[in-house]
């Protein structure tokens, strides 16, 4: 779907994108993480063509995006991308009207935008009582899913976000992922996530990629990259709890599996035990 | 496009001009725009030219730099002289076209208004270029101090002044990234008519204000939960103090003024005055 060759990205005189080169699949929930700083959001700000490469070459569909005559204008409804924070969105007057922004860019008629906004707000979850709500009245869970709710109107074939879940409280932030994934499933949207969250990634990502200092350190299933908590741990970063929790069992006799990265399937096996 | 607006900009070196007080360069600089005004006639502006080089010289900061403030005022600059050339009422007339009447004098006006203009635009970047925004206020509250007595609230002017200049960069990275938000959903800036194209900047807009709000008022509520206040009581941590090379400084300012001055007093009391008769 999204193919990256040898890309490089240049900030003043720092390589915020050193040399990547990964693909991201069709239908699949794929988490990149990493520091801050680490590049994350230079490469997703490339998938939909706003930040051009110095080198190498960037692949939707096949076909090169950078090439002259590639219509950057209408990649960026394909490849939908939200942004962290939702304030650097929402401007219109009503919830509806902002949610309906985006269609109406793509040149739906007026009709046609507003049923696509209310589709879109009604997979986040949105209401039909917020529809004429001013969107800076909301809570900070709501802009944000109205904020994706922007981005989903534009049937995009692939949903980018950055920090889907920074400063939402535990329940919103579940609500979200889950959301996430039945968009992968069975709206068969691609979906990329860009997360600090190893707990998050491991529980939701099928593929992740790990970032460190504009490299690409790693790129695999969720299974084969949390399980070897070493690797991640030399960067600054860790595998899920409970793999630890596992890793700490089976030192102490206790026979489960190690590579287990989620919590129902470490509550199964040791179901299994008992 | 942001980025290459220089006026108002602080470019980062070490020099005898960065080192000098601000109030000797706020007083240079009005000092220097007052003399720009008094001369018209050629050897004032070529001694200004040299004065203005000197000081560049001095103050480290690349003339290419400078130069790239003026693109800013380029088309201001056409305009001012196109209009002293087109319609000032001379006597000797060059070429006529209907209404319209090129003149020797009106020619002569239009290069010293474009000549004053580029000198004073580059005279006062040197002093913005050269003091880091802080240091400005600082030295414009200093100097200002006398109007306190006058009941004008110098001190918070100069606080909103340095608040304001703050967030200049701020905002200006804000704008960044709105604007890729929008792009992102389709934003386009650049077709349709004058009335459209505008609208297409309302997404930008109110983002960019909404955030200016909220930034000024987590601002507001940190400085108040530190207890801050304003009034007489308050001290500095740098408080501004007068070095050897600050009179120094006064005093070759005040030199230029004098043969400044002198020269129009002696030009226009030998009766030559003009720009090209001179």
């Amino acid at each position: 779907m999204i193919e990256f060759v040898d890309v490089n990205y240049v900030y003043g005189n720092d390589k915020a994108v050193d040399n990547v080169s990964f693909k991201i699949e069709k239908g699949k929930f794929t988490g990149i993480i990493g520091h801050t700083g680490s590049g994350k959001s230079t490469l997703i700000q490339m998938m939909n063509g706003l930040l051009k490469p110095e080198s190498g070459t960037i692949l939707y569909d096949g076909k090169d995006i950078f090439e002259e005559g590639y219509d950057l204008r209408s990649l960026k409804f394909k490849v939908g991308l939200v942004f962290q924070y939702p304030e650097y969105q929402l401007f219109e007057s009503t919830v509806l009207r902002d949610v309906a922004y985006g269609p109406i860019n793509k040149g739906l008629a007026k009709e046609d935008a507003v049923k696509e906004a209310k589709a879109a707000m009604e997979i986040v979850g949105i209401n039909e009582d917020k529809y004429e709500k001013s969107p800076f009245e909301l809570s900070g869970g709501e802009k944000k899913r109205v904020a994706i709710a922007g981005i989903l109107a534009m049937k995009p074939e692939v949903l980018v976000l950055d920090e889907p879940a920074a400063g939402l409280d535990p329940e919103t932030r579940i609500n979200l992922f889950e959301m996430l994934k039945r968009l992968c499933t069975s709206e068969n949207i691609t979906v990329v996530v860009v997360s600090h969250s190893m707990e998050d990634m491991a529980e939701y990502a099928e593929h992740i990629i790990v970032m460190d200092d504009g490299k690409l350190i790693k790129s695999g299933t969720a299974r084969e990259v949390f399980s070897n908590a070493e690797d991640l741990e030399n960067i600054g970063l860790a595998a899920p709890e409970i793999t630890y929790l596992m890793c700490e069992l089976s030192k102490r006799g206790i026979p489960v599996d190690k590579t287990i990265i989620k919590t129902e399937e470490a509550i199964k096996c040791l179901e299994t035990l008992l | 496009m942001l980025r290459d607006i220089t006026l108002g900009q602080y470019y980062i070196t070490e020099s005898k001009i960065h080192s000098l007080d601000p109030r000797v360069k706020l007083a240079g600089t009005m000092l220097y725009v007052i003399s720009l005004f008094l001369t018209d006639g050629l050897l004032g502006y070529l001694v200004g030219a040299i004065f203005l080089g000197i000081i560049i010289k001095i103050s480290k900061v690349p003339f290419k730099y400078m130069v790239r403030g003026l693109k800013a005022i380029i088309f201001i600059l056409i305009i001012t002289a196109a209009c002293n050339v087109l319609f000032y009422q001379g006597t000797t007339t060059i070429f006529r076209a209907g209404f319209v009447k090129v003149t020797v004098e009106g020619l002569e006006v239009a290069a010293a208004m474009s000549i004053r203009l580029v000198m004073l635009i580059l005279g006062t970047s040197i002093m913005t270029l050269t003091t880091s925004p802080n240091d400005l206020t600082d030295g414009l509250e200093k100097s200002l101090g006398f109007l306190e007595k006058m009941k004008v609230p110098v001190h918070e002017i100069a606080l909103m002044m340095s608040i304001a200049l703050r967030f200049i960069p701020i905002l200006v990275e804000e704008t960044n990234k709105i604007m890729k938000a929008q792009t992102s959903r389709g934003a386009d800036f650049t077709s349709g008519n004058l009335i459209q194209r505008v609208k297409n900047y309302i997404p930008i807009i109110v983002p960019l204000f909404i955030s200016a709000f909220h930034r000024a008022s987590d601002l507001a509520m940190a400085m108040e939960s530190r207890c801050y206040r304003t009034g007489r009581q308050r001290t500095k941590l740098y408080p501004l103090k007068y070095e050897k090379t600050d009179y120094k400084g006064y005093i070759v300012i005040i030199i230029y003024f004098i043969i400044m001055v002198g020269m129009k007093i002696t030009i226009e009391g030998l009766g030559v005055g003009g720009f090209f008769t001179m």
